[in-house]
């Protein structure tokens, strides 16, 4: 799958956790500290892109998403 | 509450945050000046985040998924609603939810007064909140028969308490808060007292888990028991914001008890279902009628029945009928009854200083 479809749909869905403008959302923002997302909102994160992209993504995997450049990363290697 | 926190919780919870921050706005109480500790958070609500819990299982019907939300559990659990009030003022004091079907209003202001009395608080934000305007709620309501009604015909006619072509009630949603605190503090500080709590009465009839006992001699008892806490006789009663949900049961039952509390003057007190311009907002109606019954004596002013245009012989009391009416109100009953037979009634009482 193409890598730019999955960028935006991954700061589509973090810009929605965080309630924050898709541009505030960057490769490098840190889930936490940038976006303030909590375990909760991670793991809804992680539910929406599971259920978009018809994937089970592993409970171990969710804690090394520490910013939403390694989702993007994760994505391309599962999709690709 | 911020757009984080409004994504993440069910309708029911949006009206009892709305409420609890009109409440809190208008009380001008100064969080930062009193022990948080000792403010408590306790509500009613019959049914909690069932709008968030069909739109999952029709979503998972639909797409024949069997994945769940992982917000699910903290969405639709009833205790969301004190939860959320709780963390967004930092009350670290007694936190719950009642749920008594309709009467989970009074039944959740009623522990919150209690707590008061028993010196567990020193202030408890309390009242109601439902959100029940579902398909499948609404459909599980309709299923009961005899319980909504089907007047839409024209829809605001639907809502006719005490009046012979009554069929139901109109389901309505909502939330209401009130802010309850011990007397002498709220003195010491000026706080805008709309009433006292004088009394509260809370029975079961044990008799039927969809009906009102006929006679409606367990409504009376619970009636009664708020008049005996309250040491005042019914005839001390200026107004009483009677369930009165406009099903044929309910308003028969109700008129009896009336009867049978206040003897020989049932027939001089206004009594007057607000239920017939706001509908029946489930757990959240009794703590909206608390709040109707506490601005009848700010304003001294009886709301109506409305639609009330051909009485029932059954139903033969003074029932403020089509409009407002104003009057001396010193204290008012209100009262609530849920399925279950659960009842809880609430007597409030204008405050005046006492020497």
């Amino acid at each position: 799958m193409d890598k730019k479809e999955i960028e935006k749909k991954v700061v589509e869905v973090l810009a929605d956790k965080a309630s924050m403008d898709l541009k505030q959302i960057k490769p490098e923002s840190s889930l936490v500290d940038d976006l303030g997302l909590d375990s909760l909102d991670a793991v809804e994160m992680v539910f929406e892109l599971e259920e978009n992209y018809s994937i089970n993504i592993p409970d171990d995997q969710i804690s090394e998403f520490k910013t939403a450049q390694d989702i993007v990363t994760y994505l391309t290697i599962r999709l690709a | 509450m911020s757009d984080k926190v409004a994504k993440r919780v069910d309708r029911f919870v949006h009206f009892g945050l709305a409420a609890a921050k009109m409440a809190m706005d208008d009380s001008g109480l100064n969080l930062e000046s009193e022990d948080r500790e000792r403010i408590g958070v306790i509500m009613g609500s019959g049914l909690g985040g069932v709008l968030f819990h069909e739109s999952q299982i029709m979503g998972a019907y639909e797409k024949e998924s069997h994945r769940f939300n992982p917000l699910y559990v903290p969405r639709i659990t009833p205790n969301a609603v004190t939860a959320h009030i709780a963390i967004q003022y930092g009350l670290l004091g007694p936190n719950s939810v009642v749920s008594t079907a309709c009467a989970s209003g009074n039944h959740g202001i009623g522990e919150g007064f209690r707590k008061i009395q028993h010196y567990e608080a020193d202030i408890i934000l309390s009242g109601g909140a439902e959100a029940p305007l579902t398909q499948f709620t609404f459909g599980a309501y309709c299923a009961l028969r005899g319980v909504l009604s089907k007047k839409n015909d024209p829809p605001r006619q639907a809502s006719r308490p005490f009046d012979l072509e009554r069929d139901g009630f109109v389901m309505g949603e909502g939330g209401a808060v009130l802010i309850i605190e011990e007397l002498d503090r709220a003195l010491e500080k000026g706080a805008h007292i709309y009433a006292e709590i004088v009394g509260y009465g809370l029975a079961s009839g044990a008799y039927h888990i969809a009906m009102p006992q006929p006679t409606g001699k367990d409504a009376a008892r619970t009636m009664m028991l708020a008049l005996k806490e309250a040491n005042l006789r019914p005839t001390e009663i200026d107004y009483v914001n009677a369930h009165g949900t406009g099903t044929i049961a309910n308003d028969v039952a109700e008129t009896k008890a009336i009867k049978t509390v206040f003897e020989g003057s049932a027939r001089k007190v206004p009594i007057s279902s607000t239920k017939s311009m706001i509908g029946h907002s489930i757990g959240a109606a009794a703590a909206i009628e608390a709040v109707v019954s506490c601005l009848a004596i700010e304003h001294q002013l009886i709301p109506p029945t409305i639609n009330l245009t051909h009485p029932d012989p059954e139903c033969n009391l003074d029932y403020v009928p089509n409009k407002a009416r104003d009057a001396e109100i010193n204290c008012v009953l209100s009262n609530s009854f849920g399925f279950g037979s659960v009842n809880a009634c609430f007597l409030f009482k204008k405050f005046c200083l006492r020497d």
